[in-house]
């Protein structure tokens, strides 16, 4: 069939839709009891977010952001054989919003098409199970898209609001020569998930749950901030180091760390603990707050424009929150 | 495989439980007791067996007597 | 990849089909189109998915001989999920305490979902992304339907499946497609994030409830799931009476005899749930093997040809070499409340 070198998944693409709404410090501090602006950006560091309409969804950022990779001529829509939508805020419950975006995009019938529910996991997740799909020879091209409008849980009264922005990222993974000699595109992977933990990130009212009439909560969201600050303190070390040892690498070896970019907070106390060079971590949400599973694609893209990111370039993602879900992996930049 | 008007005609009665000599040409559908959405169900079944042709749904609806369904499938009847 | 062990789960509550207030002149109309005798509904029982797929997942779990340990992934396929935050996969890992290195995420997909769910499990499996596999799949479609037609058509149900990668792998040959064009014709308008604006349905204000235009489903089936079947028969070189059985989507009794006569599949290799248990998405083909294939899957090397297609339009289908499945006795649940998490 081919070398191993040509059977290796990589990322050969990344981009990103905002929309085009933006909300500052300055609007949600006339919401917010008692914080200024200045104290919003000082407790998350963040300045702005983008924040869908009321008639955009999901599906429509999905869209665009995979349309960018078509305008770039990166690949054809005909090209497509894997769709892979990452929401948890689906336009429906039925039909799947990978379907809606198949057919708004124009690919082919012979397409394999699915969404799956992850948030700030996602991205790593959706890597995992692209890599393992185009790998097996279920096709050559993927384009693995998260996409997700958390706007939409949130009223302007809700401190939480202040971290969440809207947006989609589209990345096309397909299986080309490996980076260096072999390296692997992607991997090794370290996975997590730790169910007891859903009562502390969620939006109880969603979906068929509080259908069942049996007391349970019809609220918007909930988040317990310090709980998900202790998880992930807690997690995403052990997965840095679980993932190192897996690779039999140290992290000076590693050029970036990619975190799922919460918030300035988490952020730094992971650098902190983490031990971790300013230089060679990823801070990138100033500007579009916590974009849940596009935060890394969205970060990735950044690091990739400002030329921090070249050919061989060894970089370490590590998503983790609601879930509580978190996964690590190695990407070996092409 | 060519099939006569008659043929057509008789298939469709079958199919909407209708008396053939009730399903001629100028039938209008709104006048077929059995043209309600198990009816369309099986005058589709029925095309796909005489015809091996899917009809377009769309099209169909569009129908308004039994001639308009006969002439979506014209070429195939001789 | 194999498939160890496969259960099922259906809440208690039953609806037959005197219980619609229909005319008797409608009431058989209806049965000699879906086939439809009897479905189980969960009515006031404060069940959900989640709690279906779990006393399933339990029950398979049981029948195999596997402990929670065991398990390393797992794949929750579902259109009713208990929150669209955090994922429902992520819930049944404490609930049956999987150990926390598992990979566990959500997919959304109906119809297709079980035979897309074997396609998605295969690839991670000889990938060594996860060894032993937990495919649970399932709706409750009950409390989104206003329309006694759809009320007739639709079951709830749950099931569970064990796949691991012991021995050759039993998949002969797999197909799948998409089209998103079909997505208008079956759709909950209301429930996601699109409350107000609907694609073009024959509703003018979106419902919450399910909307289904059954010719279009039809005709989706007659162009879509045909060609599959000829597609798995023609990559494994089986004919029609080489195959053990065709476990199709139990879309309805009209829809599968067309489907069949089309490939030439005699209906005597076609089991059906449905006449019990009503369309019951995703679960309907493994809830089928469950309650029509027991002892043929227990002890007997089984040809299958499992062909799921609807909404999405998505479809996909998995040529099988079973032998030695265990299979578990169909769970009945009578609704104990399990706590719903939440906070007021």
């Amino acid at each position: 069939m081919g070398s191993v070198a040509e059977k290796q998944a990589g990322i050969v693409a990344i981009r990103s839709y905002l929309p085009e709404g933006v909300v500052d410090n300055q609007v949600l501090a006339a919401s917010l009891q008692g914080w200024t602006a200045e104290q919003i950006h000082a407790k998350t560091g963040i300045l702005t977010r983008h924040w869908a309409t009321e008639d955009e969804c999901a599906s429509d950022l999905a869209v665009k952001a995979a349309q960018r990779l078509f305008a770039g001529h990166l690949c054809n829509p005909e090209d497509i054989d894997i769709l892979m939508v990452c929401t948890q805020s689906p336009d429906y419950l039925l039909p799947a919003t990978a379907c809606l975006v198949h057919g708004r995009l124009g690919l082919r019938t012979e397409c394999l098409a699915f969404d799956f529910n992850l948030g700030c996991a996602g991205y790593v997740y959706g890597l995992a199970i692209a890599k393992s799909l185009l790998e097996r020879g279920l096709g050559s091209r993927a384009l693995l898209i998260t996409a997700d409008t958390y706007s939409k849980f949130l009223d302007t009264g809700d401190r939480n609001a202040t971290l969440f922005g809207d947006a989609a990222a589209a990345s096309l993974i397909a299986c080309g020569e490996g980076a260096d000699g072999g390296a692997p595109g992607i991997g090794p992977f370290v996975f997590g998930t730790d169910g007891s933990g859903a009562t502390d990130l969620m939006a109880p009212g969603s979906a068929c749950r509080r259908m069942a009439a049996d007391g349970s909560s019809t609220a918007k969201f909930f988040m317990d901030g310090p709980k998900v600050l202790a998880f992930t303190l807690r997690r995403v070390p052990e997965a840095v180091e679980a993932l190192l040892s897996r690779a039999g690498l140290t992290l000076h070896d590693v050029d970036l760390f990619v975190m799922h970019q919460a918030n300035r907070f988490i952020l730094d106390n992971l650098q902190r603990k983490l031990g971790i060079p300013r230089e060679k971590f990823t801070i990138a949400m100033e500007q579009t707050g916590n974009t849940v599973s596009s935060s890394i694609p969205l970060a990735l893209e950044a690091e990739a424009a400002q030329g921090r990111l070249r050919p061989g370039s060894r970089v370490m993602l590590v998503g983790f929150g609601v879930g509580y879900s978190w996964a690590a992996c190695l990407v070996t930049w092409r | 495989m060519a099939v006569s008007k008659q043929e057509f005609c008789r298939a469709l009665a079958r199919a909407l439980n209708e008396k053939p000599r009730d399903i001629t040409e100028d039938v209008a559908l709104t006048d077929v007791t059995g043209w309600d959405s198990v009816g369309q169900l099986s005058v589709i079944a029925c095309i796909d067996e005489l015809f091996g042709k899917t009809v377009n749904v769309d099209k169909l609806r569009s129908c308004e007597t039994i001639g308009d369904i006969i002439a979506l499938f014209i070429e195939d009847i001789q | 990849m194999r498939i160890v062990a496969i259960a099922a789960a259906v809440p208690q509550g039953r609806l037959v089909n005197g219980e619609f207030g229909l005319s008797d002149e409608d009431r058989r109309k209806y049965e000699e189109n879906t086939g439809i005798l009897a479905r189980h509904v969960v009515k006031d029982a404060p069940l959900t998915t989640l709690d279906l797929c779990e006393a399933a997942a339990r029950s398979a779990l049981n029948a195999a001989g596997w402990g929670a340990q065991d398990v390393d992934g797992v794949i929750l396929v579902t259109q009713t999920p208990e929150y669209l935050l955090p994922a429902s996969a992520c819930i049944l890992q404490k609930r049956l305490m999987l150990g926390k290195t598992v990979v566990a995420f959500d997919v959304n997909l109906g119809c297709s979902g079980y035979t897309y769910g074997l396609i998605l499990a295969q690839s991670l499996l000889q990938c060594g992304v996860v060894h032993r596999c937990l495919l649970a799949v399932g709706d409750v479609m009950s409390r989104h339907i206003d329309q006694v037609g759809d009320r007739f058509l639709f079951g709830d149900a749950g099931a569970a499946t064990l796949l691991d990668n012991e021995g050759p792998t039993q998949v002969r040959a797999t197909c799948w497609g998409t089209d998103g064009t079909g997505a208008p014709y079956l759709i909950i308008p209301a429930g996601g994030q699109r409350s107000r604006v609907g694609l073009t349905c024959r509703d003018p204000s979106p419902p919450p409830c399910l909307r289904m235009d059954g010719a279009q489903v039809f005709v989706f089936a007659l162009q879509r799931a045909v060609p599959a079947v000829k597609q798995l028969l023609k990559e494994t070189g089986w004919t029609p009476e080489d195959v053990t059985a065709v476990v199709f989507h139990q879309a309805s009794r009209f829809i599968l005899d067309n489907v069949a006569r089309r490939c030439k599949i005699a209906m005597e290799r076609v089991p059906l749930s449905l006449d019990h248990f009503g369309n019951t998405s995703s679960a309907s083909i493994p809830l089928t093997m469950v309650v029509r294939m027991a002892d043929q899957l227990r002890t007997s090397r089984s040809r299958l040809l499992l062909v799921g297609f609807g909404v999405g339009w998505s479809w996909s289908g998995v040529a099988i070499e079973t032998q030695g499945v265990s299979v578990a006795p169909l769970v009945e649940l009578s609704g104990t409340p399990t706590q719903g998490l939440g906070h007021g």
